[in-house]
């Protein structure tokens, strides 16, 4: 587990107080699940680019900081989603600030070193660059490079039912802290692609194998891996023809960015994006029951940020 | 014998222009590949477009060379003055000959016996001859034997990806075993080194080639038999090296021997690599200018140069002793005729006549109607070597024996990225033509189909559509159809079966690549419904960019 220090307490314990007031309800420990929305959106890219950064901090603000995941020193792993060689308002892969705000606020935190990754389902040359995180994240300080195939090494996933032994990408393993930043959009199997979903990008190999059985798989994947912290960009949602889209009229604004500690929770407030219930996706049904978080998200009173 | 004498500075000047040029060569080689976001490196083509045979063949058949290619005529204008400098000078692949060649053990007696002019050197003309015969009828073949397409080709599909397979092992063998002494670790130095040449020089994913056995040998053999003859394919093979020799048969800069101050050593003719015969009569048409001759005549009895001014402008008008190159006319035409001959049977055969398509022949987007494109391929390898997925392959019997070595997409290795044109960016003859991005998004290279008795949610009973969830047509060409079936456990399961809308699908296949089934995936793409070829359509009306 991740260690707090006194300092970090006592800060995030007083923003969560701010908070707890300010959304009228009384609870001392800082929340596991914020949603924040942003009030004044506005078409323009550098509006966007400002929603995203304003919104991702102030999501994971509410959760007591980047300090309450993220220690002096730390190698810190940022999986985004950069599946698709897609431009940001196509909505196939991650916002490029949020992520870029995320490593910004792992720096600050004290991270030594901010790894970002993917292994997309295109070629990774294009998808990096044309989704323009690779840029975004280099220029806050990240390093931002194509997956060697060296480092993708077969190893046994604990508790799991379906790929009990898999190629996984062995930093994604040896950091120190897992920071999950996905994007929520459409698929055609699995309903919607979220953060569990996300996860995937870890994994070499015959990974086209999952759609087999994808509720098991991702159950699996999201069991070993264990992000500390996952992020959840619903600025632009790719309604229809995901994961890849490509088409701007199936692109709709949401305006929202998640943040949490339950990755099932999260996955299940992503569900009532596309009208969906949790139970209607596999994955989270499969996650909870592995005790891997709750599908009941309310439960968790979540934070929930006018910005 | 005389002593052998200091090498030359010409001689010096000519190893550093050479090295300069294969160097030059290597680096545009590494440079067609992606600078993200599809934008090949600067200049790639350079030394294709300094091809006049590259050209000449592509123009006889097409009657259209593309604006850049008519820099080869600087090649020719060159050649009348200076003869074959071109391969003794410029020419990367007679920079490796000339290496291997001197790697060459034999001792001096054999290589004064076996250096001189041998009419087999002929051969070279005949095999010209017979290529351009066959491109007058639109079989553009000298792509085969061209030098530059043959030595990119060797390189991209078969030398490259074997090197870099054997640095990558080293590199990860390191990696993994992480030796060291003490607190130290080689990988400490190995790592970063290696991340240079990731970035750099070797390739993002190890590249995989059809018919990698065939251009390897190919090229290790023309190679070795540097050790038989001195620059044995520049002697004898090199359709290049021919035509540079009917063009450059009198140069203007000619080699004298001194009669007086020869001893008739006959040193100079050891390391003669053209065998043009500097110690007796100089054939001009031989002669790579390499210098050796001059360099190693022990009485400085060589002299090459275009003599003084008025005689220079003198030679220039009325070249001194008119060089024949005593080829035989009827040798020549029936070369030509043989070449020509050939095209005839390329053309009946039901492929060749557009009695049948081959379904297996996909060409990359933007790649002309088979016709044109074969009178104007030259089979380089730049769209192989560029292409990000692997999936241009240099093809074997898939467009017939005249298609041999052009380029054919592999489905099953890479796939057509969508969003991406650079085999049409670096083609040098423009078989494949340029392409916009927004073009080439709607050209149909083919339609995929599915073979329902593998498919997993048809044959199987399982859940899948892998194929639509990769298809990058902003309106999935994969749709599907939620059916009960019967599973093996005799329960009813619903699952996706997926089809295919032939007006969105553009034959990418992506879901070929994709498909879990390796070898013969459940959905394939085949030529049927491909743009170039309006003869092998299928629909009837489509939202073709070429049919409009």
């Amino acid at each position: 587990m991740f260690e707090v220090n006194r300092r970090q307490l006592l800060k995030s314990a007083i923003s969560a107080t701010g908070l707890a007031i300010g959304s009228g309800i009384a609870n001392a420990a800082p929340p596991s699940l914020a949603i924040g929305h942003y009030k004044a959106p506005s078409p323009a890219p550098d509006a966007i680019a400002e929603e995203a950064r304003r919104l991702t901090r102030a999501a994971i603000d509410a959760l007591g900081g980047m300090g309450r995941f993220v220690s002096k020193g730390q190698k810190v792993w940022v999986k985004p989603n950069i599946g698709w060689d897609r431009r940001p308002e196509q909505a196939a892969c991650s916002n490029p600030d949020v992520v870029a705000t995320v490593v910004e606020m792992c720096y600050q935190a004290g991270a030594a070193k901010v790894l970002v990754s993917d292994n997309p389902c295109v070629e990774a040359e294009k998808s990096f660059a044309r989704s323009g995180i690779q840029a975004a994240a280099t220029k806050a300080g990240a390093q931002c490079y194509y997956m060697d195939d060296r480092k993708f090494r077969r190893m046994a996933l604990k508790g799991a039912q379906v790929i009990k032994e898999w190629e996984i990408y062995a930093d994604a393993v040896e950091c120190d802290r897992f920071i999950n930043v996905a994007i929520a959009k459409h698929h055609s199997l699995s309903k919607a692609t979220l953060s569990m979903k996300n996860l995937m990008g870890v994994t070499g190999g015959a990974r086209n194998r999952f759609h087999q059985d994808i509720a098991k798989t991702l159950a699996d994947l999201a069991g070993f891996i264990r992000p500390q912290l996952v992020i959840l960009d619903a600025i632009r949602v790719l309604s229809a023809n995901g994961p890849t889209g490509g088409n701007l009229a199936d692109v709709k604004r949401k305006d929202i960015v998640v943040a949490g500690t339950d990755q099932v929770a999260v996955d299940s407030y992503g569900a009532t994006l596309f009208g969906l219930n949790a139970a209607d996706l596999g994955y989270v049904v499969e996650g909870q029951a592995r005790g891997l978080g709750t599908m009941n998200y309310r439960a968790l009173s979540p934070a929930q940020l006018e910005v | 014998m005389a002593r052998k004498t200091r090498t030359s500075r010409v001689v010096w000047l000519r190893r550093a222009v050479q090295t300069a040029f294969v160097l030059l060569f290597f680096y545009l080689f590494l440079e067609t590949r992606d600078h993200p976001i599809n934008t090949p490196g600067r200049g790639v083509t350079l030394f294709f477009r300094l091809d006049p045979l590259a050209t000449l063949a592509a123009w006889l058949g097409s009657h259209a060379v593309p604006a850049g290619m008519l820099l080869s005529l600087v090649t020719l204008a060159v050649t009348l003055i200076f003869g074959r400098w071109f391969c003794g000078w410029v020419c990367p692949f007679g920079a490796i000959h000339n290496f291997f060649t001197s790697l060459r053990g034999a001792r001096t007696k054999e290589k004064l016996d076996t250096g001189g002019f041998s009419n087999w050197q002929k051969t070279k003309y005949y095999v010209l001859a017979a290529f351009l015969g066959a491109a007058l009828l639109g079989a553009n073949l000298a792509g085969w034997l061209d030098p530059l397409p043959f030595l990119f080709r060797s390189l991209g599909t078969s030398i490259y990806p074997a090197l870099n397979d054997a640095t990558v092992r080293l590199f990860s063998w390191i990696y993994n075993a992480n030796p060291g002494v003490g607190a130290f670790r080689v990988t400490a130095v190995s790592e970063p080194v290696y991340e240079v040449l990731r970035r750099h020089v070797l390739a993002l994913h190890q590249p995989h080639y059809f018919g990698n056995l065939l251009i390897g040998f190919l090229f290790v053999t023309v190679v070795a038999l540097n050790l038989v003859r001195a620059r044995f394919w520049c002697r004898y093979l090199c359709p290049l090296g021919g035509l540079l020799a009917v063009v450059g048969k009198n140069p203007v800069v000619r080699m004298k021997r001194n009669a007086e101050a020869c001893t008739d050593c006959r040193l100079c003719l050891g390391e003669c690599q053209g065998g043009a015969n500097p110690q007796s009569s100089w054939k001009p048409a031989e002669c790579f200018y390499c210098f050796n001759c001059q360099s190693d005549c022990p009485s400085q009895g060589i002299e090459i140069a275009g003599a003084r001014a008025p005689s220079w402008l003198r030679s220039f008008f009325h070249p001194p002793k008119p060089e024949r190159l005593d080829l035989g006319r009827r040798e020549v035409l029936a070369s030509g005729a043989a070449g020509l001959g050939a095209v005839f049977f390329f053309q009946t055969h039901p492929l060749g006549a557009k009695r049948s398509f081959n379904p297996a022949l996909v060409r990359p987007p933007g790649s002309l109607g088979e016709d044109e494109f074969l009178s104007k391929c030259i089979r380089c390898g730049e769209c192989m070597k560029v292409c990000p997925t692997n999936a241009i392959h240099p093809g074997m019997l898939e467009a017939g024996l005249e298609g041999m070595w052009t380029p054919v997409m592999k489905m099953t290795i890479g796939y057509c990225e969508y969003e991406c044109t650079l085999c049409s960016q670096v083609c040098p003859t423009g078989a494949i033509r340029p392409l916009e991005v927004a073009e080439k998004r709607k050209i149909k290279i083919g339609l995929a189909y599915f073979d329902r008795n593998r498919c997993l949610p048809y044959a199987y009973a399982r859940t899948c559509i892998v194929c639509e969830e990769h298809c990058p047509t902003p309106k999935k060409a994969i749709w599907f159809e939620e059916v009960a079936v019967l599973a093996p456990s005799g329960e009813r399961v619903t699952v996706k079966q997926p089809r295919i809308d032939p007006e969105l699908c553009i034959g990418c296949g992506i879901c070929t690549n994709k498909c879990v089934i390796k070898g013969h995936p459940a959905v394939i793409v085949s030529s049927a419904s491909e743009s170039r070829n309006p003869d092998n359509g299928v629909l009837l009306e489509t939202n073709d960019p070429y049919r409009q």
